[in-house]
């Protein structure tokens, strides 16, 4: 192709859709022909990967409500208020044991929202054996899915990706009619070790911030002729080996990849439909400035929209930056404020409005999203109202098919450091085999290199199994039951009152109403709800004899229970 | 592979490549010149000890610099001041208003600029004081050239102290810019703060190892080449030490403004005065408190910073220390790649050379450029360095303004012009993925540090393309609206190339290949050790004469335009169509 024709066609499809998300955005693949047999995923599943870049601080998003005094004691300037003040930490779910208690940063109530419905996990003191402090090392051990002493130049997700399109090799045999798209897109400029493979290019594109702009500069370059002569430069073959060689064969490598994936880019982004949510952009409350913006809506946006569009690539990359918190994470003046409060707003409510716009599109249950984060924070904080590096984290999930819960328990806090419960290969080896279907076998020998399904700690002591996607084919309706559900009357009969006890895994109003049997409502009340069991003593004493029914409704609770009066 | 001296005239090759890789490239005059010079020779006009330092930006709302002097209501507001630094930096770069004779040293010395602020990396955001970071980027140009820099004593029978790559550490370690970048300035006794000593070990001295092999770490919190320990030691070492917000401080060897103790007078009441002990990894060096500098047993701004020259000591007796330096180097100026085999050769030869040589950087820098290994290497083409390297934003931008001689309104003389155009170079390099000053993480731009693939991140689809756009631009000689001067293609090839040559249409796009691109030694037409294919010659020879398709026989008639003189608007634009088509190719994009 003339590099006139690629250009433009590059400009056209660059043009119309990252004019309105706005976001830079990059394709990654790979490649390798392999050796081993492997087998195909055969769902559409898709996986978001959601990068805190820094290091989330997990102890001040979730909260230990049983060891609270001694939380507050070790970082008493950053320390997330739980019985006084206007801002309070949210108790995440009455039904966990009291060791296992969690409270959420009070800017988490979308993630309170989710979890409630079921749409929502968090692992606690996920990390691996030597945890590396470093930001660049941390992120390159997440990425590539290794030990602390492992150097490899490939992601566990490129060598998914390998084998899940194997005999197909990266680059030369994509796109084809099996996968049109991008195996990975990666939002921003960056091309990450994620998608890396063995010595070969992450096939990368970007499309800036300003289409208009390089649409109207690629119509404009001039000196591209096709004259049946090489318009591109590859070297002469004695030039294999050099390294001016490898160095073109990246520049044209990009080039060729970038071309074909555009047009097909455009074209499912026109197919698709706007978000019909609106998705959060302005954090509510005040907070240094250029905290405010929330960064993941538009990625998110843009990533449903795709998706809505029936694209097939299989894993994304989102970024969330500056949870480097080492000073100033919080307000001094009051802890719940501040950077850090920004960022668990961005990602909850960014979330949140995620999910519904895949539901609205109908795609909901496709789709799960698990975030990282180089390391942990460190428990106690330091005289600069932030935290310094510390090594274990929480990890959270989000998805209509996530098997939800709180897994793992709270962090020892006399520790410096929040230990390992869990080694994040074992989170990445379920979803490999849970969502996506891969064999433990090929998991085990050709992606992680060892066994996680039978994780042992450093000691030798097995780890916890993990368990990514529920099993449940109704969705989430035992789990709300499990927290939102009400008993029936007692004494039944009754005669001068009866009563009712109401579980909820939040504070909130309950409607109660007694009907009659043709439904006429004889009385209406209002009573408070505790989160946990609130009980409710009705008094009947003003029933004739009969039968009524007894109607309550509350967020999560809309039940009615017959009362027989003697 | 280990470095073999190279004793012989440079060559046009050679001298071209040292230039592109010193000074982001040359006019023809000045590789002709390098061309007959041994790399000795050469060397003695890239490092000049006599340059003066630049004098600062003008503020156009007052006229008058403001970073010495201070600000006043009647200066411009902050943040555009601080785009004047930026643009005044790239200014610089381009030779500033220096005479000839000193403008290659001079370049060069911002180019060593550049690399230090790579290397110790800041954030404008994080910062946010303009005349912080200007008073870092003169630090970083007192140390570039470091061979003969030494502080004078007050008795002329002692012996100079001389400064050294340790002594620049110590001093980013109080520098203003840095307390306030990695939380140096909220790190102190009893509530430490390890941001800033974790990267120094990390990024900044001991480093991390050869990325990509084993680091024989040993134990919990051990990296190999230092462990968590160093970080908590480490930061009550640095501990006590704030912002100077008037820059009132001025450090002595340089003359600059430095940092203030947290205390009250001579006593750094907040520096952690008890005794620390390094890890395994630096023999378990003790740090403590020099008696004689304390006062009344109380730390003192003289006793916190022994501490820490106490400690850099250490991080640099252990040799990995000068092997992430020396990798460093080699990767800005040579080739990103490091295999085994090279850092066991060159790394480890250059690592010994700057141990030798009392940790300067200069003699590293000569020895490298005064290498066969700098260069072509031994054999074949495998450890031929020429082209390797994917130039940066600025590499791009700064290097074509050398060889098209582009000339940036004067910035002292006429500063509004000259931030008018600057600006349309520093939004450039912006667009094309350089936010200068402004890289995205602490490690700095991720071309200089982000195993595999280091500048390979420079290319992406968008950013390839604005450097094209650029490129075309600026050949009609405007930056936005201001005109700027510069070498038309039609003037380039009067200047540099030979009258007769040139009036051969192949013979003219073999030179100026040669001229322009960063793998043409050899560069003809049916050859087939030409370094650009018959095939790609012949679209350079295509984009050149068949643009316009006015001539049934157009090399012919290319040669009696050229030689009569006929119609020069047809000569310049079909040489405008030649040389656009050349810089806006890959090829080109290496250096």
């Amino acid at each position: 192709m003339e590099r006139r024709k690629f250009l433009k066609k590059l400009g056209f499809a660059a043009g119309m859709p990252f004019a309105l998300s706005g976001i830079p955005i990059q394709i990654l693949a790979s490649h390798e022909p392999l050796k081993n047999l492997l087998h195909k995923s055969t769902n559409d599943n898709v996986l978001v990967i959601l990068q805190m870049h820094g290091g989330n601080d997990s102890l001040n998003s979730f909260i230990p409500i049983d060891a609270y005094d001694q939380y507050y004691s070790r970082r008493a300037n950053i320390a997330i208020p739980y019985r006084s003040g206007n801002r309070t930490l949210i108790p995440l779910d009455s039904t966990l044991a009291d060791p296992d208690q969690v409270g959420l940063h009070p800017d988490m109530i979308d993630f309170k929202s989710m979890y409630d419905q079921g749409q929502a996990a968090v692992y606690q003191g996920v990390s691996y054996p030597k945890n590396n402090g470093s930001h660049f090392r941390g992120r390159d051990i997440w990425f590539m899915g290794g030990d602390y002493d492992d150097y490899f130049s490939s992601g566990w997700i490129g060598r998914y990706l390998n084998l899940a399109y194997t005999p197909s090799s990266y680059p030369d045999d994509f796109p084809n009619a099996e996968m049109p798209d991008p195996l990975a897109l990666e939002m921003g400029n960056d091309s990450s070790l994620v998608f890396h493979q063995e010595g070969n290019i992450p096939t990368s594109i970007s499309l800036g911030n300003s289409p208009g702009q390089l649409l109207d500069q690629i119509e404009n370059l001039e000196g591209f002729q096709d004259q049946g002569v090489d318009p591109r430069g590859l070297p002469p073959e004695f030039l294999n080996g050099s390294a001016y060689k490898k160095e073109m064969d990246w520049i044209l490598g990009l080039e060729d990849k970038s071309e074909t994936y555009i047009k097909r880019l455009q074209e499912i982004y026109l197919a698709s439909s706007d978000s019909s949510i609106e998705y959060p952009s302005i954090y509510p409350f005040n907070a240094p400035s250029n905290s405010r913006r929330n960064p993941l809506s538009g990625q998110l946006q843009l990533v449903s929209r795709l998706l809505g569009g029936g694209i097939k690539t299989k894993v994304f990359l989102v970024k969330i930056g500056g949870f480097d918190s080492h000073a100033d994470q919080v307000e001094s003046n009051d802890t719940t404020m501040g950077v850090h409060a920004t960022k668990m707003y961005h990602i909850s409510a960014a979330l949140k409005a995620f999910q519904q716009d895949l539901k609205n599109r109908g795609i909901s249950d496709k789709v799960l999203t698990v975030t990282m984060s180089e390391f942990g924070r460190r428990i106690g904080s330091n005289g600069s109202y932030g935290t310094d590096h510390g090594k274990g984290g929480s990890v959270m999930l989000f998805g209509d098919k996530v098997n939800a819960g709180v897994f793992g328990t709270n962090p020892d806090l006399s520790k410096s450091n929040i230990e390992m419960q869990f080694d994040y290969r074992q989170l990445y080896s379920g979803i490999l085999h849970d969502w996506f279907g891969v064999e433990q076998s090929v998991i085990n020998q050709d992606i992680f290199f060892k066994d996680f399904f039978n994780a042992k700690d450093e000691d030798g002591s097995p780890l916890p199994d993990v368990k990514i996607i529920s099993d449940k084919i109704t969705g989430n309706k035992d789990w709300l039951v499990e927290r939102f559900n009400v008993s029936s009357p007692f004494p039944n009969p009754a005669k001068y009152y009866t009563q009712l006890n109401v579980h909820s895994n939040i504070k909130g109003i309950a409607q109660l109403q007694i009907l009659d049997q043709k439904g006429t409502v004889i009385k209406s009340m209002k009573e408070n709800l505790q989160q946990g069991k609130t009980e409710i003593k009705i008094n009947t004493d003003f029933l004739k004899q009969g039968m009524y029914y007894l109607k309550i409704d509350a967020q999560n609770i809309h039940e009615t229970k017959k009362l027989v009066i003697q | 592979m280990a470095l073999t001296p190279l004793n012989e005239n440079l060559g046009r090759t050679r001298a071209a490549h040292l230039l592109r890789r010193t000074v982001f490239g040359a006019t023809q005059a000045e590789v002709d010149t390098f061309a007959a010079l041994t790399p000795t020779e050469a060397l003695t006009l890239l490092f000049k000890d006599s340059l003066e330092s630049p004098l600062p930006p003008i503020d156009p709302s007052t006229g008058s610099e403001w970073m010495v002097s201070g600000t006043t209501d009647a200066n411009s507001e902050g943040s555009l001041l601080e785009s004047y630094f930026l643009r005044w930096h790239l200014g610089q770069m381009t030779g500033g208003i220096t005479t000839t004779e000193d403008k290659l040293a001079y370049i060069f010395r911002e180019k060593l600029v550049l690399f230090l602020h790579t290397h110790f990396t800041t954030k404008k955001s994080t910062v946010s004081n303009n005349r912080a970071l200007y008073f870092q980027n003169e630090l970083f140009r007192k140390f570039a050239f470091d061979k003969n820099l030494q502080v004078e004593p007050e008795d002329p029978l002692e012996t100079p102290v001389q400064l050294n790559f340790k002594s620049l550490v110590i001093k980013v370690c109080v520098d203003n810019a840095m307390l306030k970048f990695l939380d140096g300035r909220l790190n102190v006794k009893g509530n430490p703060n390890e941001n800033f000593a974790r990267e120094l070990l990390e990024l900044y001295s001991a480093g991390r190892g050869l990325e990509g092999s084993d680091k024989n770490s040993e134990f919990d919190g051990d990296y190999g080449t230092f462990t968590e320990q160093d970080v908590q030691e480490g930061a009550k070492i640095l501990s006590g030490f704030d912002v100077d917000p008037n820059f009132s401080v001025i450090d002595p060897d340089t003359g600059l403004p430095t940092g203030r103790i947290r205390g009250n007078g001579n006593i750094a009441n907040q520096h952690d005065n008890n005794t620390k002990e390094l890890s395994i990894r630096f023999n378990n060096a003790v740090i403590a408190p020099n008696p004689e500098l304390l006062i009344g047993g109380e730390a003192t701004r003289e006793s916190a910073l022994d501490e820490i020259q106490q400690f850099v000591d250490a991080i640099f007796n252990q040799e990995e220390t000068a092997k992430h330096i020396c990798r460093k180097i080699y990767r800005f100026f040579g080739y990103h790649e490091i295999t085994e085999e090279i850092h066991a050769g060159i790394i480890t030869d250059l690592a010994q050379i700057f141990i030798a040589s009392d940790f300067k950087i200069q003699p590293v820098l000569e020895a490298f450029f005064s290498s066969r290994e700098f260069y072509e290497g031994a054999t074949g083409v495998e450890d031929d360095v020429y082209g390797s390297i994917i130039k940066s934003p600025i590499d791009l931008v700064i290097g074509h303004a050398r060889t098209f001689e582009l000339t940036l309104p004067h910035y002292l003389n006429n500063p509004a012009e000259f931030y008018s155009a600057s600006y349309f170079v520093l939004k450039s390099i912006v667009d094309m993925g350089l936010d200068y000053y402004e890289p995205f993480e602490v490690a700095g731009y991720s071309a200089y540090h982000q195993y595999p693939i280091y500048y390979r991140g420079w290319i992406t689809t968008n950013y390839l393309t604005q450097r094209y756009s650029y490129v075309q631009k600026v050949s009609k000689g405007m930056m936005d609206e201001i005109p700027v001067e510069l070498l038309a293609p039609v003037d380039y090839v009067v200047k540099n190339l030979d009258f007769t040559l040139a009036s051969n249409a192949r013979d003219l796009v073999a030179e100026v290949c040669k001229q322009l691109l960063s793998v043409s030694s050899n560069v003809s037409f049916g050859d087939d050790t030409s370094e650009l294919t018959e095939e790609r010659l012949s679209y350079f020879l295509n984009a050149f004469l068949l643009t316009f398709a006015i001539d049934e026989n157009p090399e012919e008639a290319w040669t009696i335009r050229w030689t009569n003189g006929f119609d020069p608007e047809v000569v310049s634009r079909q040489l405008q169509d030649l040389f656009n088509a050349i810089l806006q190719a890959p090829e080109y994009q290496l250096m």
